[in-house]
């Protein structure tokens, strides 16, 4: 027994040398880009790697970052359990966005703790609603989700822009957005920094686990993921469970829209996804689906933002060079698995 | 071929193996399932590079790296699973690959190409529709495109995998007797089997193979299926009568109770063939073996019965109730349990646990779970249990099942439709791909189970071994049962005359 | 509107045409090997800002297109090697892929030419008038008075439907898409296939964008692809992985957003970002459409791997 548990230790930490050496070579990557524009590379790591522990502020802003990017993470995360990739996650947070700006906006002079839960389920329900549309596609005529989930995105993009520059538009600024919520529908502050918002990650973090991994829901899920025909042959209802968990992404990315809209901006603002959706794309598929490890991989996704942020502030580097870093390491990390994998 | 060894990954599937093809010669290479004989000839084809080892062609030292070189060097290969396009005809399908250069880039002409072929046709005696896309095609006439893709390109030494797989007793005689016409022509072919029966008239010499090492040749006059068998295992083995032994007989006309009532079940035939009118009764501790050719409707039969595909009409009742509308999961519930075709296709799920491929189908079941959690401990409990009865050889029951070998992944499937007492068992091939020991031990599970009173349905592409243990046996065509046998009236002619479609008695539909 | 309008406007349908057809040729002789590449959106920018970058400073359309096919070829090659090397899932692959490309074009532009007020411009692709023809009374100055590129789009698709329905070369490149396991076992070089086509195909992607830029903007921006190659995808499948099929897709889709333009300068009553989502519908709806007779090579988005277990 002690034999088999020292292997695993040791397999482990083997694992974790080879993925770090990933890792490296990405940043390594990284580092040939910066000197070709003549940057200064290791002002560049130290910026990247310690940004976000610098000062309390920028801390808090690792976890305004760190919440969307998990929420949409974990989005993606419960369709990847079957096997299907939500790449529409983005759409179905500005969908959430959407109901909480509407929400917020119109109902005014309630009290918060009756406008808040019901923002965040309208929130909830819209990310529902625009993931279902690319979900019945799927279930009545089998489109290939990657395509209509895409597709949504852009639907959604222009959704917004209709929003933000309609009724409740903001005239006074010059960027497409809306008015402001009310004040009671905005999420409460703990710390004076810290927004509430980020307290739902480590909660559906320990739920979605559960239902992944520990339920007969989450197991079906996977066996249909792991197997279609299998699962189907014992009884599975696959073609049914698949387009389930798009719909089930898509609430839990219209909630990050919905936490945005009430934590931070007060309002719906054209462009307030950011590129969210690619990162969150990368970090789940970064945790294997794994809701748990993707706590891990989010935060740790966030400190290259705020680092590449402020590399983008003080050395003037373009923001893309984090893209392409964080592109390539998960590139490097899949590489190192199918070398793994020939090696055995 | 000398000396050649191969391993994957850490089994040692061939071990300083060598062996000579003479000019129009037919060798039998012969072995258990995974003994390595189609690695071995893959490795003369070019698909498997060796780890070591020379291959010497009309005495040459000849380096093949791949089909390409195998084909120039007139070697040519049918494999067990045709490798044929399904949406491409006959014809494109023989004349695929056979250009090369600035040919390949002209306008075919397929007139060309026709003529040729249909001489190649006439002069084997090799009939097949030319512009027929191939997917439509029966396993017979699908072979009979592969051979020709081999005459089509001159082959001299003509490589068969299994070639009697998928064929009627009566298709198989056809096949050999154009084997023997090839040999007139030159031709050396190897015919890989573990089927020795088969072959013994034809080959000329039997080469055995044994767990990646040659045990030994036998020539023509010295052959008897016994001796070769033993080889092949490594011991005296008579399944026949151990297996006999544990049957517990039936009186004649002391018919037990029905267990499972088929009445008239007809299918769209979206999922495959097309089931028409099926009728038929399974009755307490009785194996009921289907036979058939593969591919006339008894999978489909099989998974209409458990509830996979919903029949246009007709009914199934099971002890005495009407579970027409029951889905999978509730006849699962009732005690159905199903070995699936094929374990990698549809029978496991190879990202996952052994333990959570053990309760595959049971995730609702009191015993694993509880409030919809599942209660992991007691499911790990029941794999390790599993693991030990079948030999399952796995380090513990939370790998992942895609990392085990095939035959204990099969190990796993069969597990798993015995972890619970059964009621009705659908078997497709159980004891596919499995070496004889672990074939014997699943066939007496199998009849165990039954003298236990437990119904059986099994579906087998081995006659022999259905022919053993069945109490009765149907024989499907064309997605029809042509005719049900009891015990007494078996034969293996009148079995394969009616798996050709032909009724007792006369000629069918 | 007037007849030059008329003319003009169905002259733009042809040039959108060129992108679309690009782009899902690429799709389409990847899938014609058995690789699915969904990285087009991305390859596209980064193809278009390379060959606005290289025509903005050196002039030249043909380096400026050759760059874009570079920056294509570039992409591919870490396609094919993640993909058919490797063979990690090829949606993956993709997808990261398109996040990859979508950073390195914008990092290109933007580190060369920085943030401006108004961005530099290039003239469009010359338009060629053939002698004669484009004197053909309506059809002429539509069909026959466009630039370089359009007759090549046009020849490229003529040509790969030749290479691929009427040659024996083609059938054994049909065959990798279908069984590749059977065209390895009838000597067909599959792996060196799958490189060369998944390369060609990445270049195709590079170069519709490329002509985006050169034939159709004049600009680069960060939205200049703005959803074209997801709705290539579409358009591939639609046009049944079929060369021919694909430049009548290309040619609808093309027209739909010309519609978009006109009922925008038009001042039709709805809301531009209404008419904006019109195409993005539509693909919806075309999807929906060929999904009952969706034809699809059958090894489409398998790795394959030669001395894998097979059952």
């Amino acid at each position: 027994m002690t034999a088999v548990s020292k292997t695993t230790v040791k397999d482990y930490l083997k694992a974790a040398a080879y993925y770090l050496l990933a890792i490296a070579a990405a940043f390594g990557v990284a580092g040939l880009i910066l000197l070709t524009m003549h940057q200064d590379v290791l002002l560049g790591y130290k910026t990247i790697l310690t940004t976000s522990f610098s000062s309390l502020p920028n801390f808090a802003l690792t976890i305004f970052k760190f919440t969307p990017i998990y929420l949409m993470g974990l989005g993606f995360s419960i369709p990847l359990a079957s096997r299907k990739f939500n790449v529409g996650i983005e759409g179905q947070f500005l969908l959430g966005a959407v109901g909480a700006a509407a929400v917020g906006i119109t109902l005014t002079g309630m009290p918060g703790y009756i406008i808040l839960p019901l923002l965040l389920t309208v929130a909830l329900i819209m990310g529902a609603i625009w993931a279902s549309v690319p979900a019945l596609l799927l279930y009545f005529f089998r489109v290939n989700e990657i395509i209509s989930t895409i597709l949504m995105n852009f639907i959604s993009f222009y959704l917004v822009d209709l929003i933000a520059l309609g009724p409740w538009r903001d005239v006074t600024a010059g960027h497409p957005m809306t008015i402001q919520i009310s004040s009671s529908a905005r999420l409460p502050i703990i710390g004076s920094q810290i927004n509430i918002g980020s307290l739902f990650t480590i909660a559906l973090a320990v739920l979605g686990f559960f239902i992944l991994y520990r339920s007969t829901f989450g197991y079906e899920l996977r066996a249909s993921g792991s197997n279609p025909i299998a699962a189907f042959k014992f009884g599975i209802k696959t073609s049914f469970l698949a387009p389930l968990s798009l719909v089930l992404g898509g609430a839990v990315a219209g909630l990050a829209g919905g936490l945005e809209v009430s934590g931070l901006y007060f309002r719906l603002v054209e462009g307030m996804q950011s590129n969210y959706a690619n990162l969150a794309i990368i970090v789940s598929l970064m945790a294997r689906g794994n809701p748990v490890a993707l706590l891990l991989t989010s935060f740790f996704f966030s400190m290259i933002e705020i680092g590449a942020n402020a590399m983008q502030r003080t050395m003037g580097t373009p923001y893309e060079i984090a893209l392409i870093t964080e592109s390539l390491m998960m590139l490097f990390v899949m590489t190192v698995d199918a070398i793994r994998q020939k090696r055995r | 071929m000398k000396e050649i060894s191969k391993r994957f990954g850490e089994v040692q599937a061939l071990d300083n193996v060598s062996m000579k093809i003479g000019s129009g010669e037919i060798v039998g290479l012969v072995g258990e399932n995974g003994a390595g004989k189609t690695t071995l000839m893959n490795i003369l084809y070019g698909l498997y590079k060796a780890d070591k080892g020379r291959i010497i062609v009309n005495g040459r030292e000849t380096n093949i790296q791949s089909p390409k070189d195998a084909i120039s060097h007139k070697i040519f290969m049918v494999h067990q699973h045709f490798k044929l396009i399904g949406n491409f005809t006959s014809l494109e399908n023989i004349i695929l690959g056979s250009t090369s250069g600035r040919e390949d880039f002209k306008r075919m002409n397929l007139q060309v190409y026709r003529k040729r072929i249909e001489e190649l046709m006439r002069e084997h005696k090799l009939e097949i529709p030319l512009d027929e896309k191939v997917k439509n095609l029966s396993a017979g006439t699908q072979q009979r495109i592969e051979i020709l893709k081999a005459l089509y390109r001159m082959a001299e030494l003509l490589i068969l995998d299994e070639p009697t797989t998928n064929l009627t007793p009566q298709e198989t005689d056809e096949l050999l007797r154009s084997v023997l016409e090839m040999k007139k022509r030159g031709i050396s072919v190897v015919l890989i089997t573990h089927k020795i029966r088969e072959i013994v008239e034809t080959v000329d010499r039997v080469v055995v193979l044994r767990k990646g090492k040659l045990v030994g040749e036998v020539p023509k006059n010295e052959i008897t299926p016994e001796k070769v068998v033993e080889m092949m295992v490594g011991r005296k083995v008579d399944l026949e009568s151990e297996l006999s032994n544990i049957i517990v007989p039936r009186a004649p006309g002391a018919e037990e109770a029905e267990i499972l009532r088929i009445e008239g079940i007809s299918t769209t035939g979206d999922e495959g063939i097309k089931l028409k009118d099926i009728s038929l009764a399974v009755r307490r501790g009785e194996i009921f073996g289907i036979a058939g050719v593969s591919g006339n409707g008894q999978k489909e039969l099989c998974e209409t019965i458990m509830g996979i595909h919903r029949p246009i009409k007709g009914r199934i009742i099971y002890n005495g109730k009407d579970l027409s509308e029951a889905d999978v999961k509730e006849r699962i519930k009732q005690g159905f349990r199903f070995i699936p075709e094929d374990r990698m296709i549809d029978g496991s799920l190879p990202t996952m646990t052994l333990s959570e491929n053990i309760i595959l189908g049971f995730q609702n079941f009191e015993q694993f779970q509880r409030h919809g959690f599942l209660l992991y401990e007691k499911i790990n409990e029941s794999a390790r249990k599993a693991i030990a009865e079948y030999e399952i050889r796995a380090p513990n029951e939370k790998i992942r099942v895609g990392k085990l070998s095939g035959g204990n992944i099969q190990k796993v499937v069969v597990a798993r439709a015995l972890l619970l007492e059964p009621g009705l068992l659908i078997a497709y091939n159980p004891t596919r791909g499995l070496d004889i020991g672990a074939t014997e031990k699943i066939l007496r599970q199998i009849v165990e189970l039954r003298n236990s009173g437990v119904s059986i349905i099994m579906v087998s592409e081995d006659l022999d071994e259905l022919m053993l243990v069945s109490d009765k046996i149907a024989v499907m065509y064309k997605g029809e049962i042509i005719g049900i046998l009891s015990k007494e009236s078996f034969d293996k002619s009148k079995i394969g005359l009616m798996m050709a479609g032909i009724r007792e008695g006369g000629i069918g539909k | 509107m007037n007849y030059a309008e008329l003319t003009s406007l169905l002259g733009y349908i042809l040039v959108l045409m060129v992108p679309y057809s690009l782009a899902s040729m690429g799709i389409m002789v990847g899938g014609r090997v058995g690789v699915f590449n969904v990285s087009t959106e991305g390859v596209m920018l980064s193809g278009a800002s390379a060959a606005f970058l290289v025509t903005y400073f050196s002039g030249s359309y043909t380096l400026g297109i050759l760059s874009g096919i570079g920056v294509g070829l570039l992409i591919g090659l870490m396609m094919t090697f993640f993909a058919n090397k490797l063979k990690i899932d090829q949606f993956i692959v993709g997808i990261l892929l398109y996040i990859f490309a979508t950073g390195f074009g914008s990092l290109l532009y933007k580190e060369i030419i920085g943030i401006t007020l108004y961005p530099p411009k290039v003239n469009l692709l010359p338009k060629i008038k053939i002698p004669l023809l484009s004197q053909i009374p309506y059809l002429g100055p539509i069909l026959f008075n466009q630039d370089a590129i359009v007759y090549i789009t046009i020849l490229i698709a003529l040509l790969l439907y030749y290479l691929l329905f009427k040659t024996s070369f083609g059938l054994k490149i049909r065959s990798i898409g279908e069984n590749p396991r059977a065209a390895d076992a009838l000597g067909i070089n599959v792996f060196l296939m799958r490189h060369i086509f998944t390369l060609i195909g990445s270049a195709l992607m590079g170069m519709a964008g490329a002509y985006l830029a050169l034939g159709f903007t004049g600009i680069y921006t960060n939205t200049i692809v703005s959803g074209r190659g997801w709705i290539s995808i579409a358009i591939t499948i639609f046009g049944r992985w079929n060369p021919l099929w694909i430049l009548v897709g290309a040619l609808l889709f093309a027209g739909v957003e010309v519609l978009v333009y006109t009922l925008q300068a038009m001042e039709v009553s709805l809301p531009y970002q209404v008419l904006m989502m019109l195409p993005f519908i539509i693909t919806l709806l075309i999807l929906i459409y060929t999904s009952r007779k969706a034809e699809m090579p059958a090894a489409l988005g398998k790795p394959y791997d030669r001395e894998s277990f097979e059952e």
